[in-house]
């Protein structure tokens, strides 16, 4: 099983970017951020 | 290009995609929902008519999904196009597991007299678009580049950024952490 590991920085820019979406409409951050494990756990 | 009795009948494919099956149903309805107002604008034009198939041959550890092909036909012209020939599928998407090989592809009608159009989608286009419509598109051109990612070569500022971080986490100054523990607290925190 691969650990995957992510810096304090990279997970300011999710964040971001979850806060960047939920601006457009609300739900869409969360959408992003599902998108983003869903990627991330089956690349 | 396939000669009908009556209209010139052309074939293009847009993309060739993996998808995540687990976002292959909202990919469909997106789509179905982009080209709907697509056809209905030509058809408006009286000059054009636009049909999608998107065929999804998904693959699971090799073994195929429970709808292995799925075809979505657009409302409109009904006659019968040829069938999507299996060698261009693009099967093979095993190794990468859940994911499908999905081939995008607009069949377009041009009446007799009418003015040929390619399937191109302007700024002001995508502008009209619904937030969940450019979602959608964003989604495609994303897992059209993925299939590209081998041979896609960073830009410079991006792996400056990335070595900058590095150092941080060499000097203390910046911590990894597992993706498993703050996964789900993204934007939460």
């Amino acid at each position: 099983m691969i650990q995957i590991l992510i810096s304090d920085d990279a997970l300011e820019d999710l964040a971001d970017g979850f806060w960047f979406y939920e601006a457009q409409e609300p739900g869409i951050g969360d959408y992003f951020a599902s998108c983003l494990r869903g990627d991330i756990a089956e690349p | 290009m396939h000669r009908g009795a009556e209209a010139t009948v052309g074939a293009r494919t847009v993309s060739h995609l993996r998808v995540s099956t687990r976002s292959l149903g909202p990919f469909f309805q997106g789509a179905a929902t982009f080209l709907s107002r697509l056809e209905a604008r030509e058809a408006l034009r009286g000059a054009t008519l636009f049909r999608l198939f998107l065929a999804a041959h998904g693959h699971r550890t090799g073994s195929a999904l429970p709808e292995p092909t799925r075809t979505l036909a657009l409302p409109g012209d009904r006659r019968e196009f040829p069938p999507i020939p299996s060698h261009q599928a693009r099967p093979g998407f095993g190794e990468f597991g859940a994911f499908a090989s999905v081939r995008l592809e607009a069949f377009y009608w041009n009446r007799p007299g009418s003015s040929c159009m390619g399937f191109l989608v302007s700024a002001l286009e995508i502008s009209n678009l619904t937030l969940p419509e450019k979602l959608q598109l964003m989604e495609v051109i994303w897992a059209d580049l993925r299939g590209s990612v081998e041979t896609f070569e960073a830009p410079v500022e991006h792996r400056q950024l990335l070595d900058r971080r590095r150092e941080r986490v060499a000097a203390g100054e910046a911590v990894l952490r597992n993706w498993d523990s703050v996964k789900h607290r993204i934007g939460r925190t």
